[in-house]
């Protein structure tokens, strides 16, 4: 998936040998940071993102078929000219599953104890006395 | 940018093998023309063509950097 996000990338940029693609393992999924040359920026994210939720899209999907999830971030955050919106840089949150809202614990309520355990006065033993 | 489509194409279906991409001069376009299994074509296409539309997006864009305009059709 690294080759496709790499590939995608440098059909799109001026500077094909300056796209770099790593990968990183995060808990259920994988994290793939595309860098590419500055003047390329825009190309790879597109007006309002475009291009890369194209690229998401296809990385999703490409995803799934081998029973994983991935994410695609771009660039480092804001650039240093802050002309690049952050936003269309992230990966879009996913809807959060809807939880199943969790069930009340129905406690049993605890049996009154019957400490009054009417013990049989033990009858006296009456023992045979031994010849 | 054929290699592009076939490279897309393949990584989302489950018969790579079977991807294949025609292209085709027609005026001042290039027409590409993808087509993989059957089983597949939900796979090619996505929910009301999201997927097909996200390859023609980078298509697209690849087009436009070589100065050309490419149109994919698929099935």
């Amino acid at each position: 998936m690294k080759d496709l996000v790499t590939h995608m990338a440098q059909a799109i940029v001026d500077y094909p040998d300056q796209v770099v693609v790593s990968e990183e393992m995060a808990e259920d999924h994988i994290v793939y940071h595309l860098k590419v040359a500055d003047s390329d920026m825009g190309k790879v994210i597109g007006k309002q993102g475009r291009i890369a939720n194209a690229m998401r899209t296809l990385l999703k999907v490409a995803a799934i078929r081998r029973g994983t999830r991935a994410i695609l971030e771009i660039g480092e955050g804001v650039s240093p000219r802050g002309f690049l919106p952050r936003a269309p840089a992230r990966p879009e949150p996913e809807p959060e599953p809807e939880l199943e809202p969790e069930l009340e614990p129905e406690l049993e309520p605890e049996p009154d104890l019957e400490p009054e355990l009417e013990l049989e006065p033990e009858p006296d033993l009456e023992l045979e006395p031994e010849p | 940018m054929k290699d592009l489509i076939e490279y897309m194409a393949r990584a989302i279906v489950d018969y790579p093998d079977q991807v294949v991409v025609t292209e085709e001069m027609e005026d001042d376009r290039i027409v590409y023309h993808l087509s993989v299994a059957e089983s597949d074509m939900g796979k090619v296409i996505g929910k009301q063509g999201r997927i097909a539309n996200a390859m023609r997006t980078l298509l697209k864009v690849a087009a436009i950097r070589r100065g050309a305009r490419a149109v994919l059709e698929i099935g």
